[in-house]
């Protein structure tokens, strides 16, 4: 029976892996392969001009660096966001901890075009937020609040923080409810418990989850069209520019390319130094 | 070295009532047991004693003062839990000094006191290690050290043999009591487990449903069981349906309810009352010949547990009996037998309402 199982596995990758490669390592290649050529009349040539593009030009730099920020500032503090309301979904009385859970999957249900909008009516010049500051006399004019890197790193925080909470939930169960009970037991405060217990314990499944935020926020583009309001130049909205704007595919290949090396040498860079997939129980282990 | 006293304990869950109104008084320097099936609140009382559940009413008192409300940091009381709970990312010695640093005790005295209760339960040589690389039975001990090393007013323990195969579980009891005799220590055992209850107690409080049902000295319950749960629970018993004919001086007359056969058992029972008669095993002689008010049976099992042999004997008077082989006889499955007891063996117990 085993090897008839084995047999219709063997079987069943077959139209997977068909369907993987036209879709999406056909495409790709494809689109990776103009990043490093040229199209003339001549025919295609071989060519890392676009990259040297990529690297001179001033734009592709500070997008590169605007991208990194947003994304390590939205993973960071989705990361401390996520993994407090994990905490209290894992640790806190049913009740609370179904209503955290709901208020998050809401959220996850709303696109984020509109959570962007909301967040544009919020921190209008005349909106809710800038009324209240200035109707409490704590400022005196209305303060640009949209269309800059807070606004954008907000709206990308909101979208993330619930998808890290999700991620993180599993991660503090596994860990037993007890051995905090024992670090009080043994005289520790409950924070004490937490900081020097729980968090040792958990942070390196955590940090994985982290990065993959870091992942997902460096090529978001809705966001930071909406809340950056043009002055938020993110390496998406350059790729995008790039092909749709100047039909410069080449360029637009390029500034992919150079965008996914970045993030993966800082992925590899963290896994290295984790262990992450080493169980709790064995933490610590050299 | 402390008084426990525990006074009108009652924990409710919402409509489940845990621990229906306990009254219990440990003694400084005395292991109790609260022994009982799931669901006794046994656990329960641990955890209110340890500060870990709030009681919905009663109170606790150590040496006099009432900490029903405290939390658990300030209880001083040291826990050992059943799947022992090491901080894993910690080594032996940080565990062991984790409750000390707490205190804020300072680094040399902490390490030296740190070493001292490792010593006790042979595991200073392993004070570099993490708790991964220890075996079940060293990962229990150095959860006792880190327990006894802040000196606790009352040592609780949670099934601290759960998590040990049946061989390592003989040594871990034997190794405790040592300790914990040598301490002195004021110790309450939670346990599902007779046999570890019956080895390690001054005393045992078999609890049921919520409430103690009896509590006493391990052998005087096993003997002189008030309850034929008590009988049942601690040891190995058969328990004979039967209705009290006559009563008189601790004495009674009974009729074996299904066989109609009369015998004579210990017991204070009101004649004319239903009730149970418990026979142990090692109280039932089986002979190939008959004797003076024996009866006749047929071995129908042979169970041979290494130390001991018990037989499983089917009679018409008495139904099916647990005995024990006597030592330098061997009987033969289905050999016909004859089977007798002292009346003074049998004893008459209430008929419980389960």
């Amino acid at each position: 029976m085993i090897g008839q199982d084995a047999r219709v596995l063997r079987i069943g990758i077959v139209p997977l892996a068909f369907f993987f490669c036209l879709l999406f390592v056909f495409p790709l290649a494809k689109f990776l392969w103009t990043s490093v050529t040229v199209m003339t009349d001549a025919g295609t040539t071989l060519t890392l001009s676009h990259y040297a593009d990529v690297l001179s030009a001033d734009s592709a730099r500070s997008a590169l660096r605007t991208t990194l920020m947003l994304s390590i500032v939205t993973g960071a503090v989705s990361l401390v966001l996520g993994y407090l309301l994990a905490y209290q979904v894992a640790r806190r009385s049913p009740l609370v901890s179904k209503l955290i859970f709901m208020a998050a999957i809401a959220s996850l249900f709303t696109s984020t075009i509109a959570r962007a909008l909301g967040w544009r009516v919020l921190l209008a010049n005349q909106g809710p937020i800038n009324n209240l500051l200035v109707g409490l006399s704590i400022v005196s004019e209305p303060v640009q609040l949209i269309n800059n890197f807070t606004a954008v790193a907000v709206g990308m925080i909101h979208i993330q923080t619930p998808v890290v909470m999700l991620a993180l939930i599993p991660v503090i169960e596994a860990l037993p409810k007890d051995l905090e009970r024992a670090a009080i037991g043994l005289g520790s405060s409950r924070w004490r418990a937490f900081v020097s217990i729980h968090l040792p314990i958990t942070w390196r499944n955590a940090l994985p989850i982290g990065l993959l935020t870091v992942m997902a926020t460096a090529s978001y583009f809705t966001t930071p069209v909406l809340l950056g309001g043009g002055r938020v130049e993110v390496m998406a909205i350059q790729i995008q520019q790039a092909s749709q704007v100047l039909f410069d595919f080449g360029y637009a290949a390029a500034l992919s390319v150079v965008l996914v090396a970045v993030i993966g040498v800082i992925a590899f860079l963290v896994f290295l130094t984790t262990n992450w997939r080493r169980p709790a129980g064995t933490r610590g282990a050299p | 070295m402390s008084t426990l006293e525990i006074e009108n304990l009652r924990i409710a869950y919402g409509n489940y009532v845990a621990v229906n109104g306990i009254d219990l008084t440990i003694k400084h320097g005395e292991l109790v047991s609260l022994l009982g099936p799931s669901g006794s609140g046994k656990t329960s009382v641990l955890r209110a004693v340890g500060g870990y559940l709030t009681p919905s009413s009663g109170a606790i008192k150590v040496d006099g003062r009432d900490i029903t409300r405290d939390p658990p940091q300030v209880r001083d009381m040291g826990m050992v839990f059943q799947n022992f709970l090491l901080f894993p990312h910690m080594s032996v010695q940080d565990n062991v000094e984790f409750g000390l640093r707490m205190r804020q005790v300072p680094k040399t005295e902490r390490r030296q006191r740190a070493m001292n209760a490792l010593d006790m339960v042979q595991m200073a040589p392993y004070a570099a290690r993490l708790p991964y690389q220890l075996s079940g039975g060293q990962q229990q001990r150095v959860a006792l050290a880190r327990a006894l090393v802040i000196r606790p007013t009352i040592l609780l323990m949670d099934e601290p043999m759960g998590a040990l195969d049946a061989k390592l579980r003989a040594e871990a009891q034997e190794e405790i009591r040592t300790v914990q005799r040598e301490v002195g220590v004021t110790t309450i055992l939670v346990t599902h487990d007779q046999q570890e209850a019956m080895a390690m107690s001054d005393r045992i409080v078999v609890m049921r449903e919520g409430a103690i049902l009896e509590e006493g000295e391990p052998h005087q319950l096993y003997r002189e069981p008030r309850t034929a749960f008590t009988a049942e629970f601690l040891g190995t018993t058969t328990l004979l349906p039967v209705d009290v004919l006559e009563s008189e001086g601790g004495r009674c007359r009974v009729r074996h309810a299904p066989s109609g056969h009369e015998f004579l058992a210990a017991g204070a029972i009101v004649a004319g009352q239903a009730a149970n008669v418990s026979l142990r095993p090692e109280h039932v002689a089986v002979s190939p010949q008959p004797s003076a008010g024996s009866i006749a049976g047929r071995v129908v099992q042979r169970m041979f547990y290494g130390v001991n042999t018990f037989l499983r004997v089917d009679t018409t008077e008495a139904g099916s009996l647990l005995a024990l082989e006597a030592p330098g006889t061997a009987m033969d499955e289905g050999a016909g037998v004859y089977v007798s007891w002292r009346p003074e063996d049998a004893r008459v117990l209430p008929r419980d309402a389960s």
